[in-house]
C-alpha cells in the first residue's frame, strides 16, 4: 500500500449528506401519493437510488475510488457473480410455468 | 507469456543440503503460548492439521457406525431418526470441518508463503484468526453432537431446516456462518499473499501449479462463501420475524433455497478438489522428473473451473421442481465444467509420458487420484444429463460419485501431500515400505467400499435410509467389508508418521530431488522466517532434468 490515498474527513460529510438526501428521496419515493405510478416505476425508482447510495458507500467509505486497479476488478467481481446468481436462478422462476401454456407465473405476474 | 527469461535447467542438482537447521519453525520456542498465539504460518498449518485430523476421526466414526447398520436391510441398531443424525452429523463434519479446510489450511499455509519466497501470509493476525474462528465453529458442531444433534441432511434443505426443523438447526446455521468466515479469511489471505509477496522473479507463469490451484480456491471462497452464509441467515430471519423468504405459506419458495445453497455448495465442491489438483501438479512432476505438459493449460483450467463452477449449480435441482428450461441450461453448463478437469487429467497423463517415473509413496497416491477422480468425474458427466438423473438422483450412485471425487479425489491427494511434504514440515522421513503399503490399502479399501455403491445405485438403492430391500444386501455387505480395510488403510499413517517424529532419520533439505524454493532454498524443517534471504527466482517451474537423485 506505498500511494496510501488518504481521505480528509470533508470528503466523508459531504459523501453522508449526499446519503441523507438519497435517503430522504427514498421516503419521498416511497410515501408521496404523486409519485405512485405504477409498481414498476416505482421499483425502478426505488433500486435506482438504493445503487445510488450503494455506489457512495463502497467507492467513498469503503475506499474503492482511491484504490488500485486490482482492488477494482475484486470489487467489480463479486457484482459479476451477484449476476450470475441472479440471471441463472431467473432463468428458473421466468420459465418454470412455460410448459403450461395457460398457466401464469405466480412469480413474474 | 514470453519465453526470453526461458533459463535451461542447469545440471548441478541438488543444489545443495543444508542439512537440518539448530533452531527451526518447530523448536524455536516451546510454550503452549508460542502455539496458540503463533503467527507463523506454519505453525497455524500445524494447528489446522491437529485439529482437521480430530475431525476426521469423529468423521469417521459416525460412518463406521452406519456402515454397519447397513450390514443387513433392517433397522438392527439404529432406527430412522438417529440414522438421519448420523449421515447428517457425518457429512457435516467431513465437509465443513475435514474436507475445506484440508489441503487450503494445512498444506496451504505451510507452503505457499515457502514456494513463492516470502517470510509469510500477507495477514498473519487474520490467517490466526481463521484458525480461531474454525475452531469456535467446530466448538458449536460438537455441541450439536452432544445436545442430540441434526438431522437434515448436510444440504440443510428448507422446509427440513425451517417448519419442520426438530433438531438442533439453529445452531447449526451459526455453525455455517461462522466457519464461513474462517474459510473465507484463509482465501483473502491467500489472494493477497500471491498477488503482492511474491520473491522477485516469480512471474505468474513461473508459479507451481499448486499455487495457482490455490488462487482459484480462494477466488471461489471469498466469492462463493458469503452466499452460503447469506442463505442459512435468511433462513433465521424467516423463522425469527416470518419474513416470507422460504416458506410458501409466508409467500416465498423453498426451491429458492436450494438456489442459493448450491450456488455455495458446487463451488464449495471446487474449494474441495482444486487445491488437490495442485498437489497432483507438483507430485506428478516431481515423480515422473517432467516438466508438467500444458502448464498454462493446467493453470488456466484452474481458473476456469473457479468461473465455470459458478454456472452448474442448477444440476442438483434437476428433479425438486425447477423449470425444465433451466434444467436444459445448467445441463449443457455442466457438460462444459468437465472440461478443465479433463484438460488436467489429459495434461498429467502426458507428464508421466517419457517421464522418469519414480514410485514413491506421494506417486502412488497421486496415480490413484488421477484413476479415481476420472471415475467420480465421469460420473458426474452421468448425473448431469438431465434424463439420467431422473432414475440416479437420490440413489446411491450419487453418494458413490461424490465419494469418488472427495475421497478418491481429495484424500487421495491430501495424502499425497502431507507424504510429499511430511519431510519438509517435520524435518524426518518416514518408513517407506509402510507408507507404500498404506497407499495400495487405501487404493484398494476405497474401491471396495464405493464400487459397490453405483451398482447398489445403479439398481435403484435410495440414499439416506437406515433400512432397504434385502436385493440390496449384497453391495452393502461389500461395502462394509471394502470400508475396513479403507478403516485400517487410513489408520497406518497414524503409526508410521508418528513413528517417524521420534525415530524417523532426518530427511535433508530435498530428500526427493524436487524442484520449487521450498526445497530447494529452504531447510528442513524450515527455519522461523522460512529464508535467509529472499531468493531470486530465475526458471521456470518443474525445471526437472532427469538427473535428480532420490535419498530417503
Ligand atoms: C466433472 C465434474 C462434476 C460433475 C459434472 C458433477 C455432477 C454432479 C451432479 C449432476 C450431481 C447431482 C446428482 C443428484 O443429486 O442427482 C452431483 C452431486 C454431487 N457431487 Fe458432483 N460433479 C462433478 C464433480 C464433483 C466434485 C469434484 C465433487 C467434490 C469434490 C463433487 C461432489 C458432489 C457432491 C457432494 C454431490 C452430492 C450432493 C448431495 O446431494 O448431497 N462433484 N455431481
Ligand atoms: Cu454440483
Amino acid at each position: 500500500m506505498s500511494e496510501h490515498h488518504i481521505v480528509t474527513p470533508k470528503t466523508y460529510l459531504k459523501n453522508l449528506a449526499v446519503l441523507m438526501v438519497l435517503m430522504a428521496l427514498t421516503i419521498i419515493a416511497a410515501k408521496w401519493p404523486v409519485l405512485h405510478i405504477s409498481q414498476t416505476v416505482n421499483l425502478a425508482m426505488a433500486l435506482t437510488i438504493a445503487v445510488a447510495k450503494m455506489m457512495c458507500i463502497i467507492l467513498i467509505f469503503m475506499h474503492v475510488k482511491f484504490s488500485s486497479r486490482l482492488v477494482m476488478v475484486f470489487a467489480s467481481a463479486g457484482f459479476f457473480w451477484l449476476i450470475i446468481l441472479l440471471t441463472l436462478t431467473f432463468c428458473d422462476y421466468a420459465s418454470r410455468f412455460w410448459h403450461s401454456p395457460t398457466a401464469v407465473s405466480p412469480y413474474l405476474g | 507469456m514470453s519465453t526470453e527469461h526461458l533459463v535451461e535447467p542447469s545440471a548441478d542438482f541438488p543444489v545443495r543440503d543444508y542439512g537440518p537447521p539448530r533452531v527451526h519453525y518447530l523448536n524455536w520456542r516451546h510454550t503452549i503460548a508460542s502455539w496458540l498465539l503463533s503467527r507463523d504460518h506454519k505453525r497455524i498449518g500445524i494447528m489446522y492439521l491437529v485439529s482437521i485430523s480430530i475431525f476426521f476421526v469423529v468423521g469417521s466414526l459416525f460412518a463406521a457406525i452406519f456402515r454397519l447398520e447397513l450390514l443387513t436391510p433392517e433397522g438392527d441398531f439404529l432406527q430412522a431418526d438417529t440414522y438421519n443424525k448420523f449421515f447428517t452429523l457425518h457429512g457435516v463434519v467431513m465437509i465443513f470441518f475435514f474436507l475445506i479446510p484440508s489441503i487450503p489450511a494445512v498444506l496451504g499455509n505451510f507452503l505457499i508463503p515457502l514456494m513463492i519466497g516470502a517470510k509469510d501470509v500477507a495477514f498473519p493476525k487474520l490467517n490466526l484468526a481463521s484458525w480461531y474462528i474454525f475452531m469456535v465453529g467446530g466448538t458449536i458442531g460438537v455441541a450439536i453432537i452432544l445436545l442430540g444433534g441434526l438431522d437434515t441432511g448436510w444440504t440443510f434443505y428448507t422446509p427440513l431446516s425451517s417448519s419442520y426443523a426438530n433438531t438442533h438447526v439453529f445452531l447449526a446455521a451459526m455453525l455455517v456462518f461462522i466457519t464461513g468466515f474462517s474459510s473465507i479469511l484463509t482465501g483473502l489471505n491467500f489472494l493477497v499473499t500471491i498477488h503482492k509477496m511474491r520473491a522477485p522473479g516469480l512471474t505468474w507463469f513461473r508459479l507451481p501449479l499448486f499455487i495457482w490451484a490455490h488462487y482459484a480456491t480462494s477466488v471461489i471462497q471469498v466469492l462463493g462463501t458469503p452466499v452460503l452464509a447469506i442463505t442459512v441467515f435468511l433462513v433465521g430471519i424467516e423463522r425469527i420475524w416470518g419474513v416470507g423468504i422460504f416458506d410458501p405459506a409466508l409467500g416465498g419458495d423453498p426451491i429458492l433455497f436450494q438456489h442459493m445453497f448450491w450456488f455455495y455448495s458446487h463451488p464449495a465442491v471446487y474449494i474441495m478438489i482444486l487445491p488437490g489438483m495442485g498437489v497432483i501438479s507438483e507430485v506428478i512432476a516431481c515423480f515422473s522428473r517432467n516438466r508438467v505438459f500444458g502448464y498454462e493449460f493446467i493453470a488456466f483450467s484452474s481458473v476456469a473451473i473457479a468461473i465455470i463452477g459458478f454456472l452448474v449449480w442448477g444440476h442438483h435441482m434437476y428433479v425438486s421442481g425447477q423449470s425444465m428450461y433451466a434444467n436444459l441450461v445448467f445441463s449443457l453448463l455442466t457438460m462444459l465444467v468437465a472440461v478443465p478437469s479433463a484438460i488436467k487429467i489429459f495434461n498429467w497423463t502426458a507428464t508421466l509420458y517419457k517421464g522418469n517415473v519414480i514410485w514413491e509413496t506421494p506417486m502412488l497416491y497421486a496415480v490413484g487420484f488421477i484413476g479415481l477422480f476420472g471415475i467420480g468425474g465421469g460420473t458426474g458427466l452421468f448425473l448431469g444429463t438431465t434424463g439420467l438423473d431422473v432414475p440416479l438422483h437420490d440413489t446411491y450412485f450419487v453418494v458413490a460419485h461424490f465419494h469418488y471425487v472427495m475421497v478418491g479425489g481429495m484424500v487421495m491427494a491430501y495424502l499425497a501431500g502431507i507424504h510429499f511434504w511430511w519431510p519438509k514440515i517435520t524435518g524426518k522421513m518416514y518408513a517407506q515400505t509402510p507408507a507404500k503399503i498404506s497407499a495400495i490399502v487405501v487404493f484398494v479399501g476405497f474401491n471396495f467400499t464405493f464400487f459397490p455403491q453405483f451398482l447398489a445405485g445403479w439398481n435403484g438403492m435410495p440414499r439416506r435410509y437406515h433400512s432397504y430391500n434385502a436385493d440390496f444386501q449384497i453391495w452393502n455387505v461389500l461395502s462394509t467389508a471394502g470400508a475396513t480395510v479403507l478403516g485400517i488403510g487410513f489408520l497406518m499413517p497414524a503409526f508410521y508418521l508418528g513413528w517417524s517424529l521420534f525415530f524417523g532419520k532426518d530427511a535433508g533439505s530435498n530428500p526427493w530431488g524436487a524442484r520449487g524454493l521450498e526445497w530447494e532454498a529452504c531447510t528442513s524443517p524450515p527455519i522461523p522466517h522460512n529464508f535467509e534471504e529472499i531468493p531470486v527466482v530465475t526458471q521456470e517451474a518443474y525445471a526437472y532434468t532427469g538427473e535428480e537423485t532420490v535419498s530417503v
